[in-house]
């Protein structure tokens, strides 16, 4: 595989940095697989890439802040409807459903990565509201927040059907930014 | 030695990140490996979505923003 990785050591007193032979040699290999066709942008769902008029090449690589989807992706079938509805969103390019698990166990990364986010959708299948909670005690207070109870969907008495997936996709998107 | 790991695909932005991050080794004093990371897989398994991003020792520290070498140095420290 062509070196991806960039290495430059920079020793304690050095007015600059010293380039090893070593790596010196991955850092050209590095450079010289670094053509544009070879750098493309994160191939996630809503991933905003500008590409030169003509080509394929990405004129800019770096992703923006992003429009976050947290489900709750419960056992129940409102959790599956609400975890079937987010993956609808981020296929339709609403925003991209990230991992509420990741937040529950504070993955540096994606706690980061959700600190950045433009916006924050929360969607919740019953009352008990565990993505709401889980963001909450992970310290974002910023998000909008979608129950499906609060649509009518009752806990155990609503199979995940297309008709209610789009149903909670529809709300969803109303309730992101544009 | 720390070893900081810029995370970019190779926009202008994230070349900006790793001249800051080789700055803010030096004003450091501190002995440190830049690592500039392109690979998409090796990007998304630090759970980051977002470019550029930094890490230290591994650990995502910044993401969707270009740091000062200040703001770096104060994680080599």
């Amino acid at each position: 595989m062509a070196s991806k990785v960039n290495r430059r050591r920079f020793l304690k007193g050095a007015g600059m940095g010293i380039a090893a032979g070593a790596a010196a040699k991955v850092a050209a290999s590095a450079m010289a697989s670094e053509s544009p066709s070879d750098a493309p942008a994160i191939p996630l769902p809503n991933a905003q890439t500008k590409r030169a008029a003509g080509g394929t090449a990405p004129t800019v690589c770096c992703t923006p802040a992003s429009r976050l989807i947290f489900a709750c992706s419960g056992a129940a079938d409102v959790g599956k409807i609400a975890d079937l509805a987010a993956r609808k969103l981020s296929e339709e390019g609403a925003g991209k459903m990230f991992c509420l698990a990741g937040v529950g166990g504070r993955v540096k990364g994606i706690m980061e990565t959700t600190k950045a986010a433009q916006a924050i959708l929360a969607i919740d299948g019953c009352p008990l509201h565990c993505a709401r909670n889980t963001l909450l005690q992970a310290g974002f207070t910023k998000f909008e927040h979608l129950c499906l109870s609060d649509m009518g969907m009752e806990k155990g008495k609503t199979p995940a059907t297309e008709q209610a997936v789009a149903k909670v996709a529809k709300r969803g998107k109303a309730m992101l930014p544009k | 030695m720390k070893v900081i790991q810029v995370l970019g695909t190779g926009c202008p932005k994230c070349e900006k990140l790793k001249k800051n991050a080789e700055e803010a080794a030096r004003l450091a004093g501190t002995e440190a490996l830049v690592e500039k990371i392109t690979d998409i897989g090796q990007i998304t398994a630090f759970g980051v979505m977002m470019t550029p991003a930094l890490a230290v020792d591994g650990e995502v520290k910044a993401v969707g923003k270009v740091l000062s070498p200040q703001e770096i140095k104060a994680f080599l420290q």
